[in-house]
């Protein structure tokens, strides 16, 4: 299943989504009033007005501390220094640049814009706005106090003071709707959860009504269809396995995964962990429960058979099932092993296979049968798959196999 | 599977694209103030005024734009009306700068880089990163334009570089930010979903042993009615009998019919039932409100049933939620399925401000085609799906 489940971001992402917006706006305001300084200086070498760019890179230094390590300490010390950097330019520019006549110098206004734009460290509304003004307050201190030392004109500059309104607004405004959000996003949460519930529960819904289907029921029709007279010892052995499974163990839950160390060498070297292997390396998940270690009771062309049976069934499960999740259950008795491959994905038409499609029809039931076992798939549109497949124990040519207890 | 470079905010997290409708409202407002407020300001600068007021329109219709097409019913965000803001924005910029070119031409109080700068920041959660880069980079190309030809008309006492960077600087901070705003937003989902998946796969893996026992149990009861009586009896005896065969026959039919019916009902039965056990009051959802008689609801993909679901839950638990007149119907239709669903829903506020709103806007991206009507207390919701 893709990875679509979540519908929501959390609050710290969006504020660092909003810090990363406000810092990289200071970030190009500081680097363009290094620029403006910077093309001055080109155009009039005899005037000396590069001191007044080196506070900007001690300033973007810090700003670039603060968003990749944000604190009060690194607010508090792009604000500080910023401001002590943004007093040491106005002065330089205020008295040698004639552009630069009053506070309201678009030079300066970019560096108070980009204290403006601190963000703050904090997680709330009101710590950042406290901060945007801070940090507008200390810029424009530091250029009226400049024009005081320079003796320039004091002017207030309206584009500043905009956009202090508008950081507050927007701070204010995400603030303020942030409630219908948070009614959403967890509902959507919560129904992605019960959807996997959901699905887990068809899933096991479907061994359920493969494993019902058959023992129970076949057995039942088979003694439906028994002649009068004495149950057949066959028959009467399938119906007590039949009841000491169905009744008496969890047969739905996935068995104690222990196992001793000749059941794992037994399963590791089988086909069937090869293919599982394989289809892993493509990704696909895999569940497996059950008697893994049944397989080693197969001799080597039913295990063989098996393995690359389940390989397609696996195939199958990727190419057409559309979803990426898959459950493998062994189960094992003396005299036969079954292997089940069940998934929750499309599922189809049973009696609508295309005769021409050959990778059920040929790779899993021909193989298998030729080897005296037998397959059943279980699909329903929508509901998904399930494919169980049987194979006698044990040694012996298919026409001497005991038939797998199947009626 | 689309790459996430290529999907917007919106579509990555359709709640956090909801959730910032206000803040786009905002800027929408707060542009066409800016605008009328600046040329006001500057109307003695300005030579051409109707060039002027087609500029300021042109902004007016962009504000009108960001508000229709950010619209929760409205999701995703159209890129048609994306290139028409674009257009419109970048054309108002060169308008306002030609209608005062005489005069305050490439001064800081030229408002087209910065109503370009605040179109695209109220832009940013609904398109991707790269397409406002792209138009960050083609709106200082037509500044550096613009830049060019003025300069050869009009000399101003300033060195071109410092202009070009004074003029250009809104529009270029805001939109790096915007693309950078995009981006975390988008990568920060990316990461939020692989955590989502595994918190959610470790939950329901957890729950895995309980639904075993519960479905067993189901079965078992089935079984202990019935088979179990009969089998017991059958291995006791060892006889077959005519009677035996029969009741063998007419077990396996009972139980057959029981499979059946737990096979045919979807998902949507259970959330339905499920969301009917919730309503206390006036009176319960009958098992007539579902008509799938193709059973094509369990053609939606996972996303889909799971926005679905949560949009019916909240949709039945909505205190204003009438079960009279509720009803979810699937037809089949051609290569597609569609789903109408019918409510009564006793509404104050509009459906764009109600409650559920969040989850249309999810639904919009899963179902691009849906449609709204609400003329209460009638609620009529029509998508489709593919099958």
């Amino acid at each position: 299943m893709a990875p679509e489940q979540s519908f929501s971001l959390s609050i710290h992402a969006m504020n660092r989504a909003f810090r990363r917006f406000a810092h990289l706006i200071a970030a190009v305001c500081l680097a363009g009033s290094f620029l403006i300084v910077l093309a001055y200086q080109l155009s009039d070498p005899g005037l000396v007005l590069w001191p007044a760019a080196v506070p900007h890179v001690i300033t973007i230094i810090l700003l670039l501390v603060l968003d990749r390590r944000p604190s009060r300490v690194a607010a508090a010390a792009y604000l500080g220094v910023g401001a002590a950097g943004l007093y040491l330019s106005s002065v330089i520019l205020m008295q040698r640049l004639p552009a630069v006549s009053s506070t309201d110098a678009y030079v300066l206004d970019l560096v108070v814009v980009a204290l403006t734009l601190v963000a703050g460290s904090g997680q709330q509304a009101r710590r950042t706005v406290l901060w945007t003004l801070g940090g507008y307050l200390g810029g424009t201190a530091a250029t009226l106090l400049a024009a005081l030392h320079s003796g320039v004109r004091q002017e207030l500059d309206r584009g500043t003071l905009l956009v202090v309104v508008g950081v507050v607004a927007v701070v204010l405004t995400a603030a303020i709707t942030r409630p219908r959000r948070a009614h959403a996003a967890p509902q959507l949460d919560r129904a992605a959860i019960d959807e996997r519930v959901s699905e887990l529960r068809y899933r096991i819904e479907f061994k359920a009504a493969a494993l019902m289907h058959d023992t129970v029921l076949n057995h039942l029709a088979a003694v439906a269809h028994s002649d009068t007279g004495e149950l057949s010892p066959r028959l009467r052995r399938a119906i007590e396995r039949d009841l000491e499974v169905l009744i008496g163990e969890e047969w739905l839950a996935d068995p104690s995964p222990e196992v001793d160390a000749r059941a794992r060498a037994d399963w590791r070297n089988s086909s069937l962990y090869a293919a599982v292997g394989e289809a892993r390396s493509r990704s696909l998940t895999i569940d497996l429960s059950g008697d893994l270690a049944a397989v080693g009771r197969l001799d080597r062309e039913r295990d063989a058979a098996v393995g690359l049976a389940v390989a397609q069934c696996l195939v199958n499960v990727e190419k057409h099932a559309g979803v990426d999740r898959v459950e493998l259950v062994v189960v094992g008795s003396a005299e036969e092993v079954s292997v089940m491959v069940i998934d929750s994905g499309r599922g189809f038409v049973v009696e609508g296979v295309a005769a021409d499609r050959l990778g059920l029809r040929q790779s899993v039931r021909g193989r298998i049968e030729a080897v005296g076992g037998d397959v059943h798939v279980w699909s329903t549109p929508g509901r998904g798959t399930s494919v169980v497949i049987r194979v006698p124990a044990g040694s012996g040519l298919p026409g001497e196999a005991d038939g797998g207890g199947h009626d | 599977m689309t790459d996430r470079r290529d999907q917007s905010f919106q579509q990555l997290d359709p709640v956090g694209g909801f959730s910032a409708r206000p803040v786009t409202l905002l800027l929408a407002v707060v542009v066409v103030a800016y605008v009328v407020a600046t040329t006001l300001i500057d109307l003695s600068t300005i030579r051409d005024l109707p060039l002027a007021l087609f500029a300021v329109v042109a902004i007016g219709m962009c504000s009108l734009g960001l508000v229709i097409w950010s619209s929760p019913l409205r999701a995703p965000f159209p890129s048609a009306g994306f290139a028409v803001i674009v257009l419109l924005a970048l054309a108002a910029m060169i308008l306002i700068a030609y209608a005062g070119w005489h005069e305050a031409i490439l001064v800081p109080d030229w408002w087209g880089p910065v109503a370009v700068g605040l179109i695209l920041v109220a832009l940013a959660p609904y398109r991707p990163p790269r397409e406002i880069l792209a138009v960050t980079l083609l709106g200082v190309l037509t500044v550096a334009v613009l830049v060019f030809v003025a300069s050869s008309v009009r000399v101003k006492d300033a060195p071109p570089l410092a202009i070009l960077v004074e003029t250009a600087l809104p529009l270029v901070a805001m939109g790096l930010a915007s693309a950078a705003y995009a981006s975390s937003l988008g990568r920060t989902v990316d990461s939020l979903r692989s955590s989502a998946e595994e918190a959610t796969r470790a939950a329901t893996d957890s729950l895995r042993g309980d639904i075993a026992r519960s479905v067993q149990q189901d079965r078992v009861s089935i079984l202990d009615e019935s088979v179990v009586p009969f089998l017991t009896e059958l291995l006791r005896t060892r006889e077959v009998t005519e009677e035996t065969r029969d009741r063998a026959a007419e077990i396996a039919a009972a139980i057959r019919a029981v499979m059946v019916a737990d096979v045919d009902r979807t998902w949507l039965d259970t959330v339905i039932d499920h969301g009917a056990r919730m309503i206390v009051h006036p009176s319960p959802l009958g098992s007539e409100v579902l008509a799938d008689d193709h059973r094509l609801a369990p053609a939606m993909s996972t996303q889909q049933r799971t926005v679905v679901r949560a949009y019916l839950v909240a949709l039945l638990a909505h205190p204003g939620f009438d079960p009279d007149g509720f009803s979810v119907t699937l037809t089949r239709a051609g290569d597609r399925a569609a789903l109408v669903l019918r409510a009564k829903l006793d509404l104050d506020e509009s459906v764009q401000r109600s409650s559920l709103a969040a989850y249309y806007a999810v639904l919009r991206i899963v179902f691009p085609d849906l449609t709204v009507s609400f003329s209460p207390p009638h609620l009529t919701l029509r998508f489709s799906y593919a099958l």
